[in-house]
């Protein structure tokens, strides 16, 4: 078998070890060949290694005017497909720093002492290896990476790239629908999806979702969720049928899968000639109800009796519509609980009392400053400044 | 008191075994001429009273000495190696220095020999 030599860098200030390393080098078995090149300072080192590539370096501890550890530092610094393996060449009872060097990068370590050709195959095969089982993860996960963000873009590009106008004809400024959105995913993939849009001249659809947990499984089910919203378009005029139907689809769907799965959601249908709001709800959180006549505002609650179970638990599932009356002015507050499942450092939740009234504190500000005031007020309570879940914020405001 | 130099017969068998009688000949001559650098470096931060110079030139004596199984002047080395890093005054470094150098005098005339026998 012609194996190509691994190129090897010998780290040594002591002429006589450098020497003795050599040979010992020159005596590994015949499918360990190794090219050894042999500097004898940390700076040359250094330079070497920023000059040519190699895969292998056998460092000495105790050089002049640096330590093996500086060389690691070094060496982390240089880009990830030039950083050889290292073995660090350490004297006796130097075990703290053979600790040291692991922890700093080192792949191996051997006491000088016991340098011999048995000690030191074994050493570099188990450095090698772990340098390309290391070099596969980075690969692996660089790949992963780019496909994470891949679709990272394409679901963002399911989401509602603008929103529909009320009339059509009439202007953002004009329209008597309007709406606002913020949508804030914890990994690359959000468990989360909305969508908006018109059922009629005078009707909007809107629809918000929070598929259990997040990432790749969760995000698959976002987009199914979509497609099912798309295909059942016909029944869109009834929050309670278009919401069985995805049940039933959902159901379908997610009965072939190992684990269970379930998706919360909430659909309501504004109209704005008749001035009513209808919604059905399914086993999600309550929207708010920013009543600007009395300046109260009211979660959306499902009926005492309706059905509030998640889509996909149960494939015949009710989701009874409540139907309510709309004023000019009035708002509309649809959101994911990642929202509210916020903590603070004693571990109390910011939960939904606190969000009403975050709700209803900024309930006169211009309807993207009330989103991030709702945000900002969770963030601020929250001990690590962050959601720990996707969060999604849909405002509706008619006027 | 002259210390008794001795090559440990399981070193050279060793370096033997790896790269023959050329490598045992590189080795001596390497040796030879590195050795008296260092134990020059060492004299020079004794007299200075700087005990790291001391601790950086008597650990290279301690390594090579100890490849080609010359013991005493490693346990020497090490002795030396370990006081300046322990920051020990350079009066209780002085004589074991000096027996170093007494070693090292007696090693060179061991080592030539030695060489002069592998041609």
């Amino acid at each position: 078998m012609n194996t190509a030599p691994i190129q090897l860098l010998l780290v040594e200030d002591n002429p006589v070890d450098a020497r003795v390393a050599q040979s010992i080098l020159r005596s590994l078995p015949e499918e360990l060949p190794v090219l050894t090149h042999w500097v004898d300072t940390a700076e040359k080192a250094v330079a070497e290694l920023q000059a040519s590539k190699y895969e292998l370096l056998l460092l000495d501890y105790q050089l002049p005017h640096a330590t093996g550890l500086d060389v690691l530092a070094a060496i982390r610094r240089l880009p990830e497909s030039c950083q050889p393996a290292v073995i660090m060449l350490t004297a006796s009872g130097s075990e703290k720093i053979a600790v040291e060097a692991m922890k700093n990068g080192a792949r191996d370590y051997l006491r000088k002492e016991e340098l011999d050709v048995a000690p030191l195959t074994r050493a570099i095969m188990s450095a090698l290896s772990q340098k390309r089982l290391q070099e596969q993860v980075n690969a692996y996960l660089v790949q992963t990476q780019a496909e994470l963000k891949m679709a990272h873009h394409l679901q963002h590009a399911l989401l509602p790239q603008q929103f529909p106008l009320f009339p059509p004809t009439a202007s953002p400024d004009t329209t008597r629908l309007r709406f606002e959105a913020r949508y804030i995913s914890t990994t690359e993939l959000g468990g989360d999806f909305y969508d908006v849009f018109p059922l009629s001249e005078t009707t909007a659809g809107i629809f918000v979702c929070d598929v259990m947990g997040h990432g790749v499984r969760a995000a698959l089910v976002t987009a199914l969720i979509r497609g099912l919203l798309e295909e059942l378009h016909g029944m869109a005029h009834d929050p309670s049928q278009l919401l069985a139907g995805i049940n039933h689809g959902l159901s379908t769907i997610l009965r072939a899968t190992e684990e269970p799965l379930f998706a919360t959601a909430v659909y309501l249908v504004a109209d704005i000639a008749a001035q009513e709001l209808r919604y059905a709800n399914a086993g999600h959180p309550a929207p708010l109800h920013l009543q600007k006549q009395s300046a109260r505002v009211e979660p959306l609650t499902p009926p005492p009796l309706g059905g509030s179970l998640a889509l996909g638990m149960i494939e015949q599932t009710t989701y009874p519509t409540t139907v309510t009356r709309l004023a000019a002015g009035d708002r509309l507050l649809l959101f994911t609980d990642g929202i509210y499942e916020v903590f603070d450092a004693q571990q109390e939740e910011f939960g939904k009392e606190r969000l009403l009234a975050a709700a209803r504190q900024a309930g006169a500000a211009p309807v993207e400053q009330w989103l991030d005031n709702v945000i900002g007020a969770s963030q601020a309570f929250s001990a690590s400044g962050n959601f720990s879940d996707d969060v999604c914020l849909l405002a509706v405001e008619f006027r | 008191m002259s210390v008794v130099v001795e090559l440990d017969s399981k070193a050279w068998e060793k370096l033997e075994k790896t790269g023959g009688p050329q490598l045992i000949r590189e080795l001596i001559d390497i040796y030879l001429q590195y050795i008296p650098g260092k134990l020059a470096e060492a004299r020079a931060g004794l007299q200075a009273d700087k005990l790291e110079d001391v601790q950086w030139a008597a650990h290279p004596i301690k390594s090579s000495s100890n490849n080609l199984g010359i013991t005493i002047m490693r346990v020497l080395a090490e002795k030396i190696e370990n006081l300046a890093m322990e920051k020990q005054n350079a009066a209780t470094i002085a004589p074991l220095l000096a027996e170093l150098e007494d070693a090292f005098a007696r090693t060179k005339l061991l080592l030539e020999t030695k060489r002069r026998e592998l041609g």
